[in-house]
């Protein structure tokens, strides 16, 4: 009798909670700012995400807030921390979209959170700039997720072709085994095996450990021409500097994750400003192109160098944060477009604003576009990372630039691999 | 909004079922499960990997094993079997007999290894990235809810799961098996002389919080739809803790209100706060104050919120319907100073109150109480009962008075139960065992004779009961026992006397099983006992007493004596599931009749640490004597006993060996020695010096050599 | 593949002196007070703070060690003294100790976490040049790293059996309560033995960011669990113990690493603690039976 009670209260309980708090939850509301939510890990072991974030963040919203916003409102920016975990990551989201009433558009999820979030933020009809590389979102069925940056594989393919280029035929890898970094292994693993290059040595490094000297060991009697790595930073700098003290040290070659303070910083440390200046490149995602967009974006750049993690010179030219800058900047101008904040009424738009067409006004700044808008005319946005191509899949992924990194000064492109090349790859 | 509700209620319900798995191990079976977190995971993969489908096509960005596309409720039911499955491989080895702080590094050590393997071994569960994709399940059938309705239906579904798990460890922590478990909780070598398998309930406990533990872990990932290592760092073993501390160890509720609190409103409630400092600050900050949390629980409120219930035995008893076994030998030690014609007087009248009083009490009772419930549960109302009810004068009930004269006692009970015995019949007819049953010691309850004059003849054969043949105990490099010889018969009390260090104690460990015997042999009754463990040596009748008393802390005296009466046949899982409530009415019979003969009833309901030494030291004998032991061995019983107890113990000593049980008591003051042994064993150094009557030993020139030496 | 394994020799060896080092200073504390300290772990990441900070105020290097050492010592006698005592006098058993050094853990921790703004630092200390004999190379600071820890377990060896003070000591661990009425400074003692261990946990802080090079909050409790399956392995209050099983773990890790494993490198090393307790447990915790005592 008594037991039965407390199941029927506990199921009654719960059905009554569902009763008084259940909403329509509408998106975007007619007046006031529009929210944009950057869904990142400010904590936790991605915490490292947060950097990246931010470099996209303040330019594109100062871009857009300056030009006079969205529709007459200003842009406001609600950041969502993940955790680094994906049951953190849910109730934040669920949470942010029940205390803000006027969130239209998602900037993430990320890599952690994805899984759980894309589902939940589809059906809420929000769009997405998703910055999860994994495979599984080429072929996505979600309508209302968008991906311009490359999948993960893609960027490995891209490093084996650099390779290939400099004329190497044995290589080695070096990855961590934390989340991030593993998820490039394959793509690297494949791409090196498509394009012939010898594979000699393999090594896996649990972060966080006192000492990695057989590995490097190990991995210098394989004797590879260069390292392909990614990792955390301290991982990185025991690794390295112990390689360096056991006496030799081969061309590095970073991935697309590789390319922070919190990763240079502690190299640097570790094998030098010298060695690090001569051997450290990384093949990072984002078309490096000469047009109109990328001094617009240096310039917010410098505008918000205050909130953004020093030295600046970091971010300017990052292939990086130009995709993401960009994303954002496509998503204001779908709004603009479409006439509403509405997910639901401008997630067409997308596509219209960034694909070619003809009588399209070719833009390459915020300010540009509202106003050709504005005039009446239908435009196509290319931006600091080069033109934007969806394909019936949402995702678009353009050129890579192979870069390297003096100290306190931007990235150096030193090569491009487009990705027409990778996707031959792929056959 | 209705979106962030519903996902709080889904994790409350999985966080209380996390919870409830910890109790189970750490609150009732004493394991300190660093490892909690593990066994969510074990579940969530098992879910996952055979929900998922195989991983190619679709999922060929991912690699893991097996990869089958089970519906639902199946993937559940296979989580449950992977957290009970990676228990008993990881209680394998770490349930072991060691210290409790050393349990816990090596269980957390032991997370580590485990998170290392996944995190490596790729081709398992995908290594650091996790599986993704989890199908949520019946969203087939479901498809017509909206993504907001489906959130409510899971959060209802967990619910239901969350009552029903509360239901079964409810009815288990209420059981035979969970008092035994709480025993070998509190004192494990104590729980193996009353019969119970402290390794074998442990496991039990840390599967069944495994299994627990891996439902949750289901519910979880099907919910998430991925599972990462990042989902279950060992800093969530930490938040469990935490709600399990705060909560109340050892009460479902009480977690259950912590999970509430901690996971709940602690870490939710920051999250509303205004961003202050840098993004990040406040969660760390948040986790600097778990740590205080955790510190002022510990030495404010140790035991928690809502602490782990204590067993009212007399509130249990009014509960159940009226007894035959008769209240006046209670009421007689009440009145032990008043003279016996008056207390015979007053023992034909008080029955007629206290049954009325029990009569009235039973229609208040729920009608659907068992009826098999033990007769003299009820007793112990009627003597609360004479307070109220116009009983005679009576002394206050002092546990430490000395029974009245023996034959009023003899006379007392015969007369008042044929009168009880009459009215009673109309209430329940079935199943009250009589007092003059052959339990063995029904005849002393209703026999409570002169301690030195034997009282009815003893039904068990004369003969030797434990026979100890040329035993040799090496504890390293030394020989505490050399090549010792002994004979005890039935009905024998034998003295083990010695100056310190000459091995008396370590005979004794020898014995009851708690120390490997060198060489030599331990016959009891013809068995060779000397390779079993101390709780099979329970079952077949060897009980031992430790030099420090050895009660269940955590248990009521009544439970200490009532998990001795049940302990192999009543406390067995499958039992304790089923009910098990006839054996636990016989129990609890007995149980009343000690506690009766020790005039121990008030304290019936107090825990084994709010007595006395002396009165630990009687429960503990009583426990001895609720299994009916066939030899006991008590090891310096009277230490730290005040001087009328001493007395009291040594009756009870003589009493216990004129019913047929052979003791062997190890004691120094040889006062108690010459007034209840029939014949001493003189030790020194580790082996025999003589074997002869108190007198004559001390006589001899052997002993004060031996003492001396 | 046979000079790998013998080049991880030498790996092998320096990674135990850092091990041993921590493992010498707990196992220090734990035989004598019992209490299984897990913010050991805290403090060794505040040892490598104090010295970050020393670097930061561009003192010389002699004077970062001496930072390192003093805040591990006096951390770890403060805590002693006053939240450790205060419990065991609460009558907190084996268990409950551990809970609180846990909670502890967690306040060091996180509380270093939000101060250190969750970054990252660069630790720079000089390498000194590598040298190479025949098979084996090591950087000069390596071999002071080996020569720093055999002399610490050299001077507690010479404390432990030389001086009256160990002696004490060796009796206050085996026998509390006979110690005390013996006329033994208990007290006396126990701040002893805090300030030790503390000044080695701070000691192994700096070593072990000296070797890696980066410093964040987590470097203690990452590394705890190596220096507390050395201690357990070597058996409790044993320094000789701990020494022994942190040259095993060292070379079982770096030799795992050089036959491919690096991934798996300290998983084996816990993997020997597991398979030890799996099957001979008596002989780390022989005195199941005696009960422990709490001795602050």
């Amino acid at each position: 009798m008594k037991k039965s009670i407390h199941l029927a209260l506990a199921v009654s309980g719960v059905l009554t909670l569902a009763a008084c708090a259940s909403s329509g939850s509408g998106s975007g509301s007619s007046s006031g700012p529009v929210g944009l939510v950057q869904v990142a890990a400010y904590t936790g072991d991605q915490a490292f995400e947060a950097q990246f974030a931010d470099s996209i963040d303040f330019p594109a919203l100062y871009a857009v807030n300056k030009a006079g916003g969205i529709l007459g409102r200003q842009v406001s920016l609600i950041q969502m921390d993940t955790r680094s975990d994906p049951a953190d990551a849910l109730l934040a989201m669920d949470k942010t979209l029940a205390t803000n009433s006027d969130v239209s558009g998602i900037l993430g999820p990320d890599s952690t959170s994805a899984a759980t979030l894309v589902p939940l933020l589809n059906s809420k009809k929000l769009p997405m700039m998703i910055a999860a590389g994994e495979a599984a979102y080429d072929r996505s069925a979600y309508s209302y997720l968008w991906r311009d940056v490359p999948p993960d594989p893609a960027n490995g393919e891209a490093i084996a072709l650099w390779a290939k280029r400099q004329g190497y035929t044995r290589v080695a890898t070096v990855f961590g085994t934390d989340p991030g970094s593993q998820g490039d292994l394959p793509g690297v693993v494949t791409g090196v095996k498509a394009v012939g290059i010898s594979l000699v040595d393999q090594e896996n490094l649990t972060p966080d450990q006192p000492s990695y000297r057989s590995a490097a060991q190990r991995l210098l009697a394989a004797k590879p021409q260069a390292i392909i790595t990614e990792s955390d930073g301290p991982t990185a700098a025991t690794f390295f500097g112990e390689l360096t003290q056991l006496g030799s040290i081969v061309p590095i070659i970073g991935t697309s994750g590789t390319p922070s303070t919190s990763y240079f910083t502690p190299l640097r440390g570790a094998i030098g400003d010298a060695n690090f200046n001569k051997y450290f490149r990384a093949v990072v995602v984002g078309n490096p192109v000469a047009n109109p967009a990328v001094p617009a974006f240096n310039a917010a750049v410098l505008a918000v160098q205050g909130k953004l993690a020093k030295p600046v010179s970091q971010w300017e030219n990052n292939s990086f944060s130009e995709s993401g800058y960009d994303a954002v900047i496509v998503l204001a101008l779908a709004m603009d477009a479409a006439k509403s904040t509405d997910g639901s009424v401008y997630n067409t738009y997308i596509m219209q604003v960034t694909a070619p067409g003809p009588g399209k006004q070719v833009v390459y700044t915020y300010a540009a576009g509202m106003a050709a808008l504005a005039a009446g005319h239908q435009i196509q946005y290319i931006g600091a990372s080069g033109p934007i191509l969806f394909n019936a899949f949402h995702n678009s992924f353009g050129a890579q630039a192979v870069e390297e990194f003096p100290a306190n000064a931007p990235a150096v492109v030193v090569g491009t691999i487009s990705q027409a090349a990778v996707q031959a790859l792929n056959g | 909004m209705s979106f962030y509700l519903s996902t709080l209620a889904v994790y409350f319900f999985i966080d209380v079922l996390l919870a409830y798995a910890l109790n189970m191990q750490f609150g009732w079976g004493g394991v300190p499960n660093f490892a909690l977190i593990m066994f969510q995971a074990a579940g969530a993969y098992a879910a996952a990997v055979v929900s998922l489908g195989p991983d190619t096509g679709i999922n060929s960005f991912q690699s893991y094993v097996f990869g089958a596309s089970w519906p639902f409720p199946l993937p559940l039911l296979v989580a449950v079997a992977a957290g009970g499955v990676l228990a008993v491989v990881v209680g394998a080895f770490s349930l072991r007999r060691i210290r409790r702080d050393y349990q816990a590094a090596i269980l957390l050590i032991v997370s580590l290894v485990v998170t290392g393997l996944v995190v490596n071994m790729v081709g398992l569960v995908n290594g650091s990235n996790g599986l993704t994709g989890v199908p949520r399940p019946l969203s087939g059938v479901l498809s017509g809810l909206t993504y907001d309705g489906y959130q409510w239906v899971y959060a209802a579904w967990c619910a239901v799961v969350a009552a029903g798990v509360y239901l079964v460890v409810a009815r288990l922590g209420r059981s035979a098996w969970g008092r035994a478990l709480r025993a070998v909780r509190d004192h494990e070598d104590a729980a193996a002389t009353i019969g119970l398998n402290p390794a074998g309930l442990r496991m039990q406990a840390f599967v069944l919080g495994g299994m627990i533990a891996g439902l949750s872990g289901g519910l979880l990932v099907e919910f998430l739809a991925a599972w990462s290592p990042a989902a279950w760092g060992y800093a969530e073993t930490f938040a469990v803790f935490t709600a399990v501390i705060l909560g109340g160890v050892g009460n479902n509720w009480g977690v259950a209100l912590g999970t509430l609190l901690v996971q709940v409103i602690f870490l939710q409630v920051p999250t509303f706060l205004p961003q202050v400092g840098y993004t990040g600050l406040i969660d760390a900050l948040q986790w600097v104050l778990i740590g205080v949390l955790w510190l002022a629980c510990l030495a404010i409120r140790p035991r928690g919120l809502i602490p782990e219930r204590r067993y009212r035995a007399a509130t249990a008893a009014a509960r159940a319907a009226p007894a035959t076994t008769p209240t006046p030998p209670r009421t007689q030690s009440a009145t032990a100073s008043t003279p016996s014609a008056p207390t015979t007087a007053a023992t034909a009248t008080t029955p007629t109150p206290p049954r009325t009083q029990s009569a009235s009490a039973a229609p208040a009772a729920p009608a659907t109480a068992p009826t098999s419930q033990a007769a003299s549960n009820a007793t112990p109302a009627a003597p609360a009962a004479p307070t109220a009810a116009p009983a005679p004068p009576a002394a206050p009930a002092a546990p430490h008075a000395h029974p009245a004269s023996p034959d009023d006692e003899v006379k007392g009970p015969q007369a008042s139960q044929d009168e009880v015995k009459g009215p009673q019949a109309s209430h329940d007819e079935v199943r009250w065992p009589q007092p003059s049953t052959a339990r063995r010691f029904g005849a002393v309850s209703s026999d409570r004779a002169n301690p030195r004059t034997p009282a009815a003849p003893p039904d068990t054969p004369h003969g030797v009961v434990l026979d100890v043949r040329r035993v040799c105990v090496r504890f390293g490099g030394v020989e505490a026992v050399r090549d010792v010889s002994l004979q005890v018969s039935a009905g024998e009390v034998v003295g083990l006397i010695g100056p310190n260090g000459a091995g008396k104690s370590s005979l004794l460990g020898a014995l009851g099983g708690q120390s490997a015997v060198a060489a030599g042999r331990v016959l009891l009754a013809g068995h060779d006992v000397t390779a079993l463990p101390p709780h099979r040596r329970a079952r077949l009748g060897l009980v031992r007493t430790f030099q420090h008393t050895s009660t269940f802390d955590g248990l009521t005296v009544f439970e200490n004596l009532l998990v001795a009466g049940l302990s192999a046949r009543g406390a067995r899982l499958r039992d304790s599931l089923a009910g098990g409530q006839r054996q636990r009415a016989e129990a609890a019979a007995a149980v009343w009749d000690h506690l009766r003969e020790f005039d121990m009833v008030p304290v019936a309901d107090s825990y084994g640490a709010e007595l006395s030494g002396g009165q630990r030291r009687l429960v503990e004998i009583m426990r001895c004597l609720m299994q009916s032991p066939r030899v006991l061995l008590l090891d310096e019983p009277m230490v730290g006993v005040a001087p009328h107890l001493v007395r009291r113990i040594s009756e009870d000593c003589a009493r216990i060996s004129a019913s047929g049980v052979a003791i062997v008591i190890v004691e120094h003051a040889l006062e108690v020695v010459e007034a209840v042994c029939d014949r001493v064993v003189v030790m020194a150094s580790g082996g025999v010096v003589t074997e002869a009557g108190y007198a004559e030993a001390m006589s001899s020139g052997a002993v004060r050599e031996a003492y001396l030496a | 593949m046979g000079e790998l394994a013998v080049q991880a020799i030498g790996f092998g060896i320096v990674t135990a002196a850092l091990i041993a080092i921590g493992a010498m200073g707990f196992t220090l504390q734990f035989g004598l007070t019992n209490v299984l300290n897990i913010s050991y772990g805290g403090v060794m990441t505040a040892g490598a703070f104090a010295a970050l900070i020393a670097e930061e105020w561009h003192l010389p290097v002699a004077i970062a060690v001496v930072f390192a050492i003093a805040t591990g010592a006096l951390l770890t006698w403060l805590l002693g003294r006053t939240l450790f005592a205060f419990y065991a006098r609460r009558g907190a058993g084996l268990f409950e100790m551990v809970m609180v050094t846990l909670a502890v853990s967690l306040i060091l921790q996180y509380g270093i976490d939000a101060a250190a703004r969750e970054q990252i630092y660069r630790f720079s200390f000089p390498q000194g040049t590598s040298l190479h004999w025949g098979w084996f190379t090591v950087t000069v600071t390596q071999l002071a790293l080996v020569a720093v820890a055999a002399a610490v377990f050299a001077g507690i060896e010479m404390l432990l059996r030389r001086t009256r003070l160990g002696k004490a000591l060796r009796a206050m661990a085996d026998q509390p309560r006979l110690a005390r009425t013996c006329g033994i400074p208990t007290g006396k003692i126990v701040n002893v033995v805090w300030l030790i261990s503390g000044a080695l946990a701070g000691l192994t802080g700096l070593a072990y960011v000296i070797n890696s090079l980066t410093i964040d909050a987590s470097v203690g409790t990452e590394f705890l669990p190596l220096v507390l399956a050395a201690a357990i392995l070597g058996r409790a209050g044993s320094t000789r113990g701990a020494v022994l099983a942190a040259l095993l773990l060292g070379l079982v890790t770096e030799e795992v690493s050089a036959l491919g494993g690096a991934a798996y490198a300290t998983v084996a090393g816990f993997g020997i603690l597991a398979i030890v307790l799996a099957t001979r447990p008596a002989a780390l915790a022989g005195q199941a039976a005696a009960k422990p005592e709490i001795t602050v």
